[in-house]
């Protein structure tokens, strides 16, 4: 029976495995041809009813710098079944002119492979975007510079997990031979997001420039000075150092038709202050920033037994990605299960914005007017640099008795005291203690075969006593002709006795012709009281006893009478042959009676 | 009087020859045991096939056995060890539960719904076991109907009925049992995958394909080709004998 549940646990486990792989993945762009000075937003889309969607792995793309520029994802649970879908935002920058093709992006999900389609790109000159190359050809000022780069922090001192936006700026008013490649300032010691470039013009004593404005998003990690030292930018430009020997900032590195300059930024350093230990909530878990918290159910009534999905979002702005689950208190009447979560984020207005969303099913356990308790969050808000702890209002959530015959349903993964199965293998060897041999077939052992025919074999034994016994009971004449011959022997052995002991001759003669008269009578089932030599030799003729055997029994009989009646002697001689013919004639007789 | 005595010495003789036997086959399963515990599974599957070419075999044996290959990846042959085990051992959990393993390893489809409640009803018993149940059942009917001709009493009459029934039942499951075990001959593949062709000869076309560790029922044989049969798929083919391993 265990095997049978076991078969059918399998049957239905395959047959989920059968349409849990419902992943799906596309890619998409906003634009199949730009110009060189042109973003490209690639859009990445993954969708799945599972809850932990694994990250796409990105092909190489070494012809754009790539820039995340956010994500979101949305997250359901329906009748247990999880799905969500996920959207990634990158920004694509050019670096070169001509047609590239953008590879399959893959995601691994347990060990199948999923992949979009490539995607084509036109690259263009930048030239052939209309607007912009007329500005910069219009830019006149000789005595500014050409090309400058300048980075700045919005503030020089913040807390740990503060968020710090470090901006860099490319002021250009020649035309670029190729995109520039740039080398970042050190940002060792921050959690970084990056953002998408902004290109605008602006004017910088009197020059109008063409600015291409990158920011950083950081993140303190821990407390200290942190010197992020110069950005580089290493730029190709139109060659106008002969005109302009006198200009500040290139390097003499001539090629044909132009050459390399390589401009630094200042230094730029932060000074990150460690978080105050006063006053710091015991739920705290290092969010910085300013949140806001809210909790609501899918349904507001439900039934004992019957889930129900508990949704806590966190949202505001500050290091998102960082939030940790809020951790639900413990519930006596709930049993919880894994939480999942998902994220959205936002980086416009160079702050990192979004919201956190946890889901977590609950089966309330018993009936009742329930109240699920407020969950709290603690956070740092440097602002007022103080800490703030929020929770979510009291959630009312009214349980009816459990439907007839229902049972928790498990829909996800079982919580942390249950068993979780890693993997699964064959079961280990058997070490015996003693060897127990194995024979072959039973029903092929001659012992066995015997064994069971023992019983038939006894059993027809036992029957033929049976009816054995039944005609002894019931048939005397047959009971009397069985005895006939052990009765004879009985008066033999009598008249021995007598011969032996010496007694009169009478008396043993007598005996004799009793074992003789008994026996007859006893065969033809008569008394042997009243016979007379006559009736006998009747007796035994009707039953077709040979005549000299008659002659015989009637000879013995007439010699014992003599002497039992008449005064004559007989010898022993005549008495033992007397004996022998007797027991001669009884043997015969038992042959030819029938 | 001589007699019994000399049959008393051969059975004493004979009998300590069997425990000899006996330990040196437990000896030689600990041997092997000793390997698979180093990692050593080719040396191990290597032991015990010696143990089972003399002819001692047991459900542990088979069980091992099994393991081995399958550490080896030859799981063609470890589900072959493993069914014979189970016909050995049905009812023991380690067997079952590797058996399984191994069948959804090599992807065995689930047999339809009836089949698996025969089937388990089927594997409560070893063969030998069902036998001996048979056996002891009618060693009862023949006592009881002893009883009841000498006492005449109404309780052996019902009791000789319970008896008779226990038997009827029981021999037909035997039948069964015997068809499906001794009869019908069911072979695995172990070498996969192997093409299975519509004649006994390479100059028939190949109808379909078996993967290692399939079970299949061996329905007759022509020289090196034997006829298989798939009942799940209802397919019939011929396949050479060396891709087979009967149970």
């Amino acid at each position: 029976m265990k095997k049978l549940f076991f078969t059918l646990l399998l049957l239905i486990l395959s047959a989920r495995a059968g349409f849990a792989d419902n992943i799906a993945i596309s890619a998409s762009i906003d634009k199949n041809v730009a110009a060189l000075d042109e973003q490209i937003v690639l859009e990445l889309t993954l969708s799945g009813n599972v809850s932990n969607l694994p990250n796409p792995v990105l092909p190489d793309m070494s012809n754009f710098t790539v820039y995340s520029s956010g994500r979101s994802q949305s997250l359901s649970i329906t009748n247990g079944q999880m799905s969500s879908s996920l959207i990634f935002r990158y920004t694509l920058v050019p670096k070169n002119v001509g047609k590239y093709s953008i590879r399959p992006i893959t995601l691994q999900y347990e060990g199948k492979t999923y992949q979009t389609e490539p995607l084509q790109i036109e690259i263009l000159p930048a030239g052939r975007a209309p607007k912009q190359a007329q500005a910069a050809a219009g830019a006149p000022a000789s005595t500014a510079k050409n090309l400058f780069i300048t980075a700045e922090v919005d503030k020089g001192t913040a807390y740990v997990n503060e968020q710090v936006v470090y901006t860099f700026k490319f002021f250009r008013r020649i035309r670029l031979l190729a995109n520039p490649q740039y080398s970042p300032a050190n940002f060792t010691g921050f959690w970084t997001e990056d953002t998408a470039p902004k290109n605008y013009y602006s004017n910088v004593n009197g020059a109008q420039y063409m600015v291409t404005e990158v920011k950083t998003l950081l993140f303190p990690t821990k407390p200290g000075r942190f010197n992020l030292g110069a950005a580089s930018l290493q730029c190709s430009v139109q060659d106008f150092s002969q005109n302009d020997p006198a200009s500040d900032d290139f390097f003499a590195s001539f090629f044909s038709g132009g050459r390399t300059q390589v401009v630094r930024t200042n230094e730029v350093s932060v000074n990150v202050l460690p978080l105050p230990e006063s006053k710091k909530p015991a739920g705290f878990s290092g969010a910085v920033g300013q949140f806001k918290i809210s909790g609501s159910l899918d349904k507001k009534s439900s039934r004992a037994n019957e889930p129900v999905t508990l949704s806590i979002v966190i949202a505001g702005t500050g290091n998102i990605k960082t939030v940790p689950d809020p951790g639900l208190p413990d519930w006596q009447d709930f049993k919880k299960y894994e939480t999942a979560s998902s994220l959205n984020i936002n980086k416009d207005d160079a702050a990192l914005k979004g919201s956190k969303e946890f889901k977590t099913i609950i089966v309330p356990l018993t009936a009742g007017s329930k109240t699920i308790k407020p969950v709290e969050f603690s956070f740092f808000d440097p602002k007022e640099r103080a800490y703030r702890t929020i929770a979510t209002e009291p959630l009312p959530l009214e349980v009816k008795p459990p439907a007839q015959g229902s049972s928790p349903n498990l829909p996800l993964a079982a919580s942390k005291n249950e068993v979780s199965v890693m993997t699964s293998d064959i079961r280990y060897i058997k070490s015996p203690v003693a060897w127990e041999s194995y024979g072959g077939y039973l029903f092929d052992k001659p012992w066995f075969l015997a064994l069971n025919a023992f019983p038939l074999l006894f059993l027809g034994l036992f029957f033929g006593y049976v009816r054995w016994q039944e005609k002894l009971s019931g048939d005397v004449a047959f009971a009397r002709r069985l005895r006939a011959s052990s009765a004879a022997k009985k008066f033999l052995k009598k008249a021995r006795a007598l011969l032996d002991a010496g007694a009169p001759a009478a008396d043993y003669y007598n005996a004799v012709s009793r074992a003789l008269l008994e026996f007859i009578a006893n065969k033809s089932n008569v008394s042997a009281d009243g016979l007379t030599t006559a009736s006998i030799a009747e007796i035994l003729i009707s039953k077709k006893v040979p005549p000299e055997s008659v002659n015989k029994v009637s000879e013995i009989l007439e010699e014992c009478n003599l002497v039992r009646f008449a005064p004559t002697t007989a010898t022993l001689e005549m008495m033992k042959a007397v004996f022998a013919l007797t027991g001669e004639t009884i043997a015969r007789l038992e042959k030819e009676m029938r | 009087m001589k007699k019994i005595f000399v049959g008393l010495f051969l059975l004493l003789v004979s009998a300590s020859v069997f425990a000899a036997a006996k330990g040196d086959s437990l000896l030689l399963l600990n041997q092997g045991n000793d390997l698979y515990a180093r990692g050593q599974y080719d040396k191990a599957a290597g032991v015990y096939e010696n143990l089972l070419a003399q002819k001692e075999l047991n459900a542990s044996l088979y069980y091992n056995l099994g393991d081995a290959y399958y550490k080896t990846q030859r799981y063609g042959r470890a589900v072959a060890c493993f069914e014979r085990a189970a016909r050995l051992k049905p009812r023991d959990p380690d067997i079952r539960f590797n058996l399984n393993f191994l069948r959804t390893f090599v992807k065995e489809p689930v047999e339809p719904f009836p089949e698996i409640l025969l089937t388990s009803l089927n594997n409560q018993l070893s063969l030998n076991e069902l036998t001996a149940l048979c056996s002891v059942f009618y060693f009862l009917l023949v006592l009881g109907i002893i009883f009841y001709t000498l006492s005449k009493q109404q309780g052996f009459l019902i009791f000789n009925l319970a008896c008779l029934l226990a038997v009827l039942v029981l021999s037909g499951w035997l039948f069964v049992k015997y068809d499906r075990e001794v009869s019908s001959r069911e072979a695995i593949v172990i070498l996969g995958p192997a093409d299975v062709r519509n004649g006994p000869g390479f100059e028939n076309s190949v109808g379909f394909t078996l993967p290692e560790g399939r079970k299949v029922a061996v329905l007759g044989g022509k020289d090196d080709w034997a006829a298989v049969g798939l009942k799940n798929e209802g397919l019939k083919g011929w396949l050479e004998k060396k891709y087979l391993e009967e149970i």
